[in-house]
């Protein structure tokens, strides 16, 4: 059954009796992208999610385009948290988050997701600047004919490091990072070495 | 006609083997290619536009999954990844075994197509620099051949194949026909600027690739959304897909025959030919045997040998048509993993619009006029110029809106530069059968024995260092030098263990790639070749096929073959 095949029945509501578990799999990968906002998600807590949410959309806001919270950027987490990570990078990980939630107690007597806009702010930007100092100076290029060192490796190493890289890249790679945000199109039509910086981008 | 009987038998579906198809359909015969991977369908399996964020892992990839069954092919990150892992074979099903304490990294492709779906379509013709090498140095043995032999076959291949690029004039690196050009990007004009006013004996030109810069025999122009390795619905690259089996199946002569995995061919001693094509069909199993006037092996270079190791007879204990103990040796590939990259000041108004498939390249300049202190041949680089994207978001200090609108605007051009440097045929880089480990089909696998010497080490420090000169020379800052030789192996230009030669008693092929034990019997891949140049082979192994088929073709009319 073709992807679109699915679609359609699950757009009319139709219930099929006995489903092979292969078909049932198909048909909640469908759900899930055609379900939008209906995502379920199947590793964060409700309370982590929020956090994750507020954490990625205060890296990447809103601004005249969406933010990462719009772009569904913890979804995308909880996705890989699921079904990618292994037991010790998934612990690390909401270790971090806890950690994170742990200060903010510390410094304002109130869980992260509670805190206000600008003390969760203050809070991660401290993180930050500490966590990105070692990243500055000259930078250590790839060539490009060696496997990037982050392959696979993209849940290791201190949690904003790891946490930062997440939102990052799921932002830029999801339909509102690459279209809306960029300006990105797949297929551009055309090749230009030396194009004007405002022209659109591809 | 008898079942299962051909005017003549193609083993593998890749660049060579569809031009063996092409040509010798093109010219009257009825042609069987035994391919062992599955068919492929454009429409399903091309994934080039499908969007990032349809894929689960945003291109993460399934790792444990993949690390299981593709551990050695996907060591081509770039290529056997989320999207298109499935254009490479399963290393569980087709194992090898390396000889301890060495490395090569064997990286295949069964399906039809091969491994032209996923090529990286820089094409160069070779040039006598690289045809007179062996013979001026005393290295392994003397080409048959010569530029000017070759040359009007580069021209054949070329005109069908359609190689876009720009005319240089080099006696190195000789100009192709060619469609127009590539335009180059701000780093690439400076550097390449840079070079002209600092250096009189290199240059730097664009990347010659076998991609379409306009319409051309009824493909249609590159819409440079820049990911070929994934296909290419407007059959805009080079490929046998898109190219050479169209061509032939329009002659109604061509059978494509999928899931045909060749286990060995039969000799016949008293003709002095090969008389069968014994083939295991990779889904049912079955033993099967097929049957041609001539047989063309282009199943890849090292599947290409070991289908003649594995059809060893009484009078050839060591392998098919071994009268010369030269099969599965000399083995070769391009060294990589040296070069340099920096940042080039300036030009931030400026950034490249669309995905170009290509880069640029810097001919070999080291031996071609004066010889060198430290070690013979020479290398190019290939690389390009490009504006840091988003991607530095992760390690950049900033959060909040300023974080974002820092990164919707590129950061600075950067130049690259990584090379590809010549290998030395040597007698003891050689692939023997491993009777002891087969494969998912019941066949004995290779154990291969290959390494980089202190030939290929000495040249790569030289790669590292003249790349960060250049560089600096042109202007750049933050210069990144790095020299991590890679495996051979992974510049997937293996060549060599069926060499051609002008002596049966030390080549496998004469000079026109047919076995001198056998004469009905061609090999046209990377197989065949000789020495490594530095150049990209696969243009090289187009004009041999070509060649190879029309000598084929006229011995038949002579009742020679």
């Amino acid at each position: 059954m073709q992807r679109r095949d699915v679609l359609r029945l699950l757009a009319v509501g139709a219930t099929i009796p006995v489903l092979p578990p292969s078909l049932l799999a198909h048909l909640r990968e469908a759900q899930e992208k055609v379900s939008g906002g209906n995502y379920t998600l199947r590793n964060l807590s409700p309370a982590q999610n929020t956090q994750v949410a507020i954490m990625t959309d205060l890296i990447i806001p809103e601004t005249d385009t969406p933010g990462a919270k719009g772009a569904k950027v913890n979804e995308f987490i909880d996705v890989v948290l699921t079904d990618w990570a292994h037991d010790d990078e998934r612990q690390a990980f909401l270790k971090g988050l806890a950690d994170v939630n742990q200060q903010s107690k510390d410094l304002f007597g109130k869980d992260f997701v509670d805190a206000s806009p600008e003390q969760q702010a203050t809070l991660l930007r401290s993180i930050d600047d500490a966590a990105m100092a070692k990243h500055q100076g000259p930078r250590a290029v790839r060539h490009g004919n060696t496997i990037p060192t982050e392959r696979d490796h993209q849940l290791q190493g201190p949690f904003w490091d790891v946490f930062k890289g997440i939102t990052v890249y799921g932002y830029y790679t999801s339909e509102i990072g690459f279209s809306k945000e960029l300006g990105l199109e797949i297929m551009p039509g055309a090749y230009h070495g030396c194009a004007p910086l405002t022209e659109k981008k591809a | 006609m008898p079942t299962n009987t051909y005017d003549a038998i193609i083993v593998g579906s890749g660049i060579t083997g569809g031009w063996a198809a092409k040509e010798l359909t093109e010219k009257g015969l009825n042609v069987l290619i035994l391919e062992a991977g599955r068919t492929i369908d454009p429409g399903t399996d091309y994934v080039e536009h499908k969007p990032i964020w349809e894929l689960k892992y945003r291109n993460w990839d399934s790792r444990d999954e993949r690390q299981k069954v593709q551990p050695v092919q996907r060591e081509v990150y770039y290529a056997c990844d989320e999207y298109s892992s499935k254009f490479f074979v399963s290393d569980v099903e087709n194992p090898y075994t390396n000889v301890e304490g060495t490395k090569f990294s064997w990286i295949r492709g069964r399906q039809v197509g091969g491994k032209s779906i996923t090529w990286g379509r820089q094409s160069y013709r070779w040039s006598d620099l690289d045809f007179e090498a062996n013979l001026k140095e005393g290295i392994a043995v003397d080409w048959p051949v010569r530029y000017a032999e070759m040359e009007p076959w580069y021209g054949y291949v070329e005109d069908f194949a359609g190689i876009s690029g720009q005319a240089e004039g080099l006696p190195q690196l000789p100009d192709s026909h060619f469609l127009p050009p590539m335009e180059m990007n701000c780093a690439e004009i400076m550097f390449r600027d840079g070079l002209k006013s600092h250096y009189d004996d290199r240059i730097l030109t664009i990347g010659r690739t076998a991609i379409l810069t306009r319409v051309h025999k009824g493909r249609a122009a590159c819409h440079y959304c820049g990911v070929c390795h994934r296909g290419c619905i407007t059959q805009s690259y080079f490929s046998s897909l898109n190219s050479t089996l169209p061509a032939a199946l329009k002659t109604k002569k061509l059978t494509i025959r999928p899931y045909s995995v060749v286990q060995s061919l039969a000799f016949d001693s008293k003709t002095r030919k090969i008389s069968g094509v014994h083939v295991i069909d990779a889904k049912t199993k079955e033993a099967l045997e097929f049957h041609a006037r001539i047989y063309f092996l282009n199943a890849a270079t090292l599947e290409s040998t070991r289908i003649l190791l594995n059809s060893a007879t009484a009078e050839f204990p060591d392998g098919l048509c071994n009268s010369s103990g030269e099969l599965g040796h000399n083995l070769m590939d391009h060294h990589m993993g040296a070069g340099a990259s920096a940042i080039m000041p300036g030009h931030e108004d400026k950034v490249p619009f669309g995905n170009r498939p290509n880069g640029i390249y810097l001919p070999r300049f080291r031996n071609v006029k004066v010889k060198e202190k430290d070690f013979v041949r020479g290398y190019g680089y290939q690389g390009g110029g490009s504006r840091e994207g988003w991607n530095r978001g992760t390690t950049m200090v900033g959060i909040g809106a300023d974080f974002k609108n820092t990164l919707k605007t590129p950061g600075p051009w950067r130049m690259g530069l990584g090379g590809f440097g010549e290998c030395l045929p040597n007698h003891a880089n050689s692939v023997k059968v491993n009777k002891d480990k087969l494969d998912a089909w019941g066949i004995p696998t290779l154990t291969i024995d290959c390494k980089f010497r202190e030939n290929e080490h000495a040249m790569s420090k030289d790669i590292a260092t003249q790349a960060a000169e250049m560089l600096a020379a042109a202007g750049g800052r933050e210069i990144s030098m790095y020299r991590d030789i890679s495996a051979p192996g992974l510049g997937i230009h293996e060549m060599g263990t069926a060499r051609m030669g002008r002596d049966p008693k030390t080549s496998v092929l004469n000079g026109n790639n047919q076995a001198w034990d056998a004469k009905n019997l061609f090999m046209t891949d990377g197989a065949s070749m000789v020495s490594s140049s530095c150049v990209n082979p696969s243009l090289t192994y187009m004009a041999l096929t070509a060649r190879a088929c029309d000598f084929a073709v006229n011995s038949m009319k002579k009742n020679e073959l």
